[in-house]
């Protein structure tokens, strides 16, 4: 597996965890300097003209390597990508030349409206198009291979006319992105739509995945009482989840893992210690490697 | 097969509004109109939207109490929503909004609130530039006073309530139990301005705020002393500058 990505200048992400940057920890990491792989930010939190997050967060990156993950980009979207929104995430890796850059399957925005919610595409001929055409321009425009994150889903789509991993490797085949799996997401869309998330990993394109999410969702029940797991990002990774991951780096290797939690945001040692186990699992199965070897 | 702009169109509609059936080329495994499963999405669109608000305008949803706040956020959320995915953008129409909003008509006070919770966000992520300091705003030669025009921080604004909203903000935003604020003691004006890190409210005295205001126009400081002067019988200008001098507020000075 390539573990460079072919534009990247900065300071690579480690294949160890790391965990997404927020405002509450900036005194806990700037102060503790904690031993941890990388952290991610969130790209439109650092696209204003100054004030604190720009100054917190160039102090973090002179010590730790940075990932940009953008959330507002809307590349699903059927309209043309926001050309400004572009030209800001494009100033926001040339300002702190992250190591990876990604962003979602998803659509946000249309007609000029921003609905703040990763929104689900079909997975069809013409939203393959669509989508490789938008990944296209952000890649020449950032200048830097992009990473494409799976999604969580809560509902599919009649129009679909094949299965979301044919769907994500025509990506790749067309546009050279690389891919960003969201072992939870896996978790959240393979239990919402009743097929089996082992499966899933087991098919899943490795040999591009560039880095990993893990995140805890919310469990609710649907029209006919079903499970129905929201990707909610507000609490501890959940054990079938941790399961998943271990599965996943036994077939992928080690790959930089991130501990995704937004809301409900917890203290800095909580967070911390989802990380050391994330860093655990890796070691363990570099331990059992090294040994098998 | 609906072209995806159509389908995208469909989604957006049934999403914004409750009452309209959910697009039909959704499906899921357990039934052909998951209605339920749709509601997340239109969940996680209200609900992130209203927390946005919330947090660019705390003040004001501790004031209205959860209830009332959401109520009154989801009313704004429809009528405009954001046009960015910068949301810390979002809200510049709150304040006049909220003037406007019926249910709200009692709370006088309330968009004035609003209006300094935005100053303070839009300082928070303007672009940084160093003040001048009183070393180098001394130098301004006495004679040439009355032509200096200054050019204002990119982050400093400015609020004038009728009502003490300055007041009733900070005992919001500070304070675990509120103080009560006699909404009969007058009128408040404040500069808000980071002029490092920490975004600073500072009361102003009367007239300072036209003052300002004319001098982030362009204005020499003799014009707007006089603009002031004209506002307010109380205007001092010694006062005002001695507000206005330290604050950081000032990042560079021309003399005529």
């Amino acid at each position: 597996m390539s573990k460079t990505t072919p534009f990247a200048t900065a300071r690579p992400i480690p294949a160890r965890a790391g965990v997404g940057l927020k405002a509450e920890h900036y005194r806990d990491i700037i102060d503790g300097r904690p031993d941890l792989g990388w952290f991610e930010v969130h790209a439109e939190n650092f696209m204003g003209a100054g004030g604190p997050p720009h100054h917190y967060l160039a102090s973090i990156r002179k010590d730790y390597p940075i990932s940009v993950h953008g959330v507002g980009l809307s590349i699903g979207s059927a309209g043309p990508l926001d050309q400004e929104h572009l030209a800001r995430l494009k100033g926001v890796c040339e300002r702190y030349e992250p190591g990876l850059f990604s962003e979602h399957l998803a659509w946000s925005t249309h007609d000029g409206a921003f609905l703040n919610d990763l929104l689900p595409v079909p997975y069809n001929g013409e939203t393959l198009q669509r989508v490789s055409d938008h990944i296209d321009e952000v890649q020449s425009t950032v200048g830097r291979r992009m990473l494409l994150e799976n999604p969580s889903t809560y509902v599919q789509f009649e129009s679909s006319e094949m299965s979301e991993l044919d769907f994500l490797r025509e990506i790749v085949r067309r546009t050279g992105c690389g891919l960003l799996l969201d072992v939870n997401n896996v978790y959240v869309s393979a239990t919402n739509h009743n097929y089996s998330p082992e499966d899933y990993i087991d098919a899943f394109p490795m040999e591009h995945v560039g880095e990993i999410h893990l995140g805890g969702h919310d469990e609710d029940r649907d029209d006919a009482d079903a499970r129905l797991l929201i990707d909610a990002h507000g609490c501890e990774v959940a054990s079938p989840v941790w399961d998943l991951y271990v599965r996943t780096i036994r077939r992928a290797g080690a790959i930089p893992t991130l501990i995704e939690w937004d809301n409900d945001v917890p203290d800095w040692p909580t967070l911390f210690a989802e990380a050391q186990r994330a860093d655990r699992a890796i070691a363990a199965l570099q331990s059992e490697n090294a040994t098998a070897a | 097969m609906l072209p995806l702009r159509d389908l995208q169109a469909d989604f957006i509609r049934s999403l914004t509004d409750p009452d309209l059936a959910i697009p039909s080329d959704l499906s899921s495994h357990t039934s052909h109109h998951p209605k339920k499963r749709f509601n997340v999405y239109r969940n996680n669109v209200a609900v992130s939207l209203t927390e946005a608000l919330g947090a660019q305008f705390s003040a004001v949803s501790r004031l209205l109490g959860d209830e009332i706040f959401e109520m009154t956020a989801r009313a704004f959320i429809d009528a405009h929503p954001p046009t960015s995915p910068l949301l810390f953008l979002y809200g510049d129409k709150f304040p006049a909004f909220l003037r406007e909003f019926e249910l709200l008509q009692d709370l006088a006070y309330l968009p004035d609130v609003a209006q300094l919770e935005w100053l303070w966000s839009q300082a928070y992520h303007a672009a940084d530039r160093a003040p001048l300091t009183m070393e180098q705003l001394a130098e301004i030669p006495p004679d040439k006073l009355g032509g200096v025009r200054f050019e204002l921080h990119p982050s400093a604004g400015l609020v004038s309530s009728l009502f003490p909203a300055v007041s009733v903000w900070h005992t919001n935003v500070t304070d675990e139990e509120v103080q009560v604020i006699d909404l009969d003691s007058g009128g408040e004006d404040a500069l808000v301005v980071r002029p490092a890190l920490e975004v600073e409210v500072r009361l102003i005295p009367p007239g300072a705020f036209e003052l300002i205001t004319q001098l982030k126009r362009g204005a020499s400081l003799g014009e707007a002393a006089e603009a002031a002067a004209a506002t307010r019988q109380d205007f001092d200008l010694q006062l005002a500058l001695s507000e206005l001098l330290p604050s950081g507020a000032i990042v560079r000075f021309e003399t005529a």
